[in-house]
């Protein structure tokens, strides 16, 4: 175990490099640029590839075809690469293709504010890409979290055959603080099918089919379109169906053990939902509302998506507030969820800033 | 929990020294954090960023709008931005300057750590004299972890200058404020 003490875009590099990512593929941006200047570096030094692309359209279709060459790959962007990433990120849930995206959100939309921190993406990495999908999302509120969700999300990826989104932003991209480099940690690779070559790579009745690798003999084919269980095309209704089912069902029916989050109080009056750098804020507001004596407590997502629904349908709260660096996002998805609330309340923030906890503390005061 | 706020122009490292100092805070066996702030990413554009230091787990990751110490890195920014803005009651400045008898409402160390760069590194760049004045202002950090985390940053000759520059501000900060 080390500790080091580095910046937010270099741990995860260094937790990507440790969860056994061997290609990079991505185009500079600020405020992301650093997790390319770092793999570009350490790549080379693992045996692994590091590769400037055009932009980011070029960047995550390079990923894709990393990935069915055997290597576990991941880019990394902010928002306008995200946006440009999305029709590929649409054929990566279509494919079944493990990769990891990190979105270091700024300012949008548009330019924007390329040095300033939002949480504007949230969204768009849910409803992105166009049909039907499930999404794994995790917001990483530290430098620490930088490192393991890094890790984390390639270890989703493997294991569900899926790109894996962190959505960071540029506060805990930039921050510098403390790191442990655990060495106990699980590393979970994908599995390949026995059989060469593979007849059925996309079979139905398999809720998560093992990945063949271009060049090995599988001789599979890789589309787009809806295809059959040979993953040739075939765009009747029934092949649809069962396909993009399965897709979406390999996430919903393994939801419990893919959501994460952290809270405390969960059976308070007054219960915050946050995620990413403003639940550190959130932590400060429920100790200094405690100590006024108000019945407070939080919930932290840790994986946004899924969304929690089950867990937030059990809060008893009045008043459940959603601190967001943007106008209203998670907000809605609270709002949808939490029927039982007297008020949602979104306390939102743009420009750049995280909220400051009297802010916060103000919303529940009023 | 300390909070220091660093007032400088792009590319005059004002990023950096936050950085440096945090590490030296790290080496100290501290809790820290550095961050930047940037308007816009552009030379000679006024840049602030920011260091917590703290004997426990620091948990905010909001910017400090209240800070204990301002270090500003060149005087020139006293036209346009209010560099103690915020600032604590008993706060402190560390300004770069060949005056020493700056008033700006506040306890304030004065250092020519543009002249210090001069003579040691040959180019006006004052970040690392900057951070050897302040810890030899307050003794917040050693001025051992100091040069340690100047040269993890700079490597070879350059980072050596640095460290001699980062030397030389501190004991003239020692001798001039003792």
């Amino acid at each position: 175990m080390k500790v080091e003490f580095m910046q937010g875009n270099q741990a995860c590099a260094k937790g990507a490099i440790k969860a056994g990512c061997r290609f990079f593929a991505g185009y500079p941006i600020t405020p992301s640029t650093e997790i390319a200047e770092a793999m570009a570096r350490e790549l080379p030094k693992v045996g692994g590839y590091y590769i400037q692309m055009e932009d980011e359209i070029g960047s995550i279709a390079a990923v894709i075809g990393a990935s069915w060459g055997g290597l576990k790959a991941m880019t990394a962007t902010s928002g306008p690469g995200f946006s440009l990433m999305q029709e590929n990120i649409g054929f990566a849930y279509m494919t079944e293709t493990p990769c990891v995206v990190v979105d270091i959100q700024r300012g949008g939309p548009s330019t924007g504010q390329p040095t300033m921190a939002s949480q504007g993406d949230m969204m768009q990495c849910r409803w992105g890409s166009h049909g039907d999908y499930e999404v794994i999302a995790l917001a990483p509120s530290s430098v620490q979290e930088m490192y393991d969700f890094t890790i984390m999300a390639f270890n989703y990826a493997e294991k569900y055959r899926i790109p894996v989104f962190v959505m960071a932003d540029e506060i805990v991209g930039h921050m510098r603080e403390k790191v442990i480099l655990h060495d106990n940690i699980e590393i979970i690779n994908r599995k390949k099918p026995e059989e060469k070559p593979c007849k059925k790579p996309y079979p139905f009745d398999k809720l998560i089919p093992e990945m063949p690798v271009f060049g090995e003999g599988y001789n599979v084919h890789i589309t787009g379109l809806t295809h059959d269980e040979r993953g040739y095309p075939d765009v009747s209704p029934e092949t649809h169906d069962k396909l993009v089912r399965r897709i979406v069902n390999k996430i919903r029916k393994n939801k419990d053990e893919i959501i994460k989050w952290e809270g405390e109080n969960l059976d308070a009056e007054i219960v915050f939902v946050c995620y990413g750098s403003p639940s550190r804020t959130v932590k400060h507001a429920v100790r200094n509302l405690r100590e006024k004596g108000l019945d407070v407590g939080y919930i932290r997502l840790i994986t946004v998506y899924p969304f929690p629904d089950d867990l937030l349908k059990k809060l008893k709260a009045k008043k459940v507030v959603v601190p967001e660096m943007n106008l209203g996002q998670i907000y809605y998805e609270v709002e949808r969820v939490c029927k039982k609330a007297e008020e949602v309340i979104l306390v939102d923030k743009i420009g750049g800033e995280l909220h400051r906890p009297e802010e916060l503390e103000r919303a529940v005061l009023g | 929990m300390i909070e220091i706020r660093f007032h400088g122009r792009g590319g005059q490292g004002a990023v950096t020294a936050a950085q440096i100092l945090a590490k030296a805070a790290f080496y100290d066996g501290k809790f820290c954090q550095a961050f930047p702030f940037f308007g816009v990413e552009r030379r000679g554009a006024p840049v602030m960023a920011f260091t917590r230091i703290d004997d426990k787990k620091i948990t905010l990751r909001c910017q400090i709008y209240e800070p204990d110490y301002v270090i500003v890195q060149d005087a020139t920014l006293l036209e346009s931005v209010n560099v103690v803005e915020g600032l604590k009651k008993d706060g402190a400045v560390v300004i770069n300057t060949v005056k020493d008898d700056l008033d700006l409402g506040y306890k304030t160390y004065t250092i020519d750590a543009t002249g210090i760069a001069l003579d040691v590194l040959g180019v006006p760049i004052v970040n690392t004299a900057m951070v050897g004045a302040f810890a030899g202002v307050t003794g917040i950090v050693s001025i051992e972890s100091v040069k340690k985390a100047i040269l993890d940053t700079f490597k070879g000759k350059l980072g050596e200058k640095n460290a001699k520059a980062a030397e030389v501000a501190y004991n003239e900060m020692l001798k001039k404020y003792g």
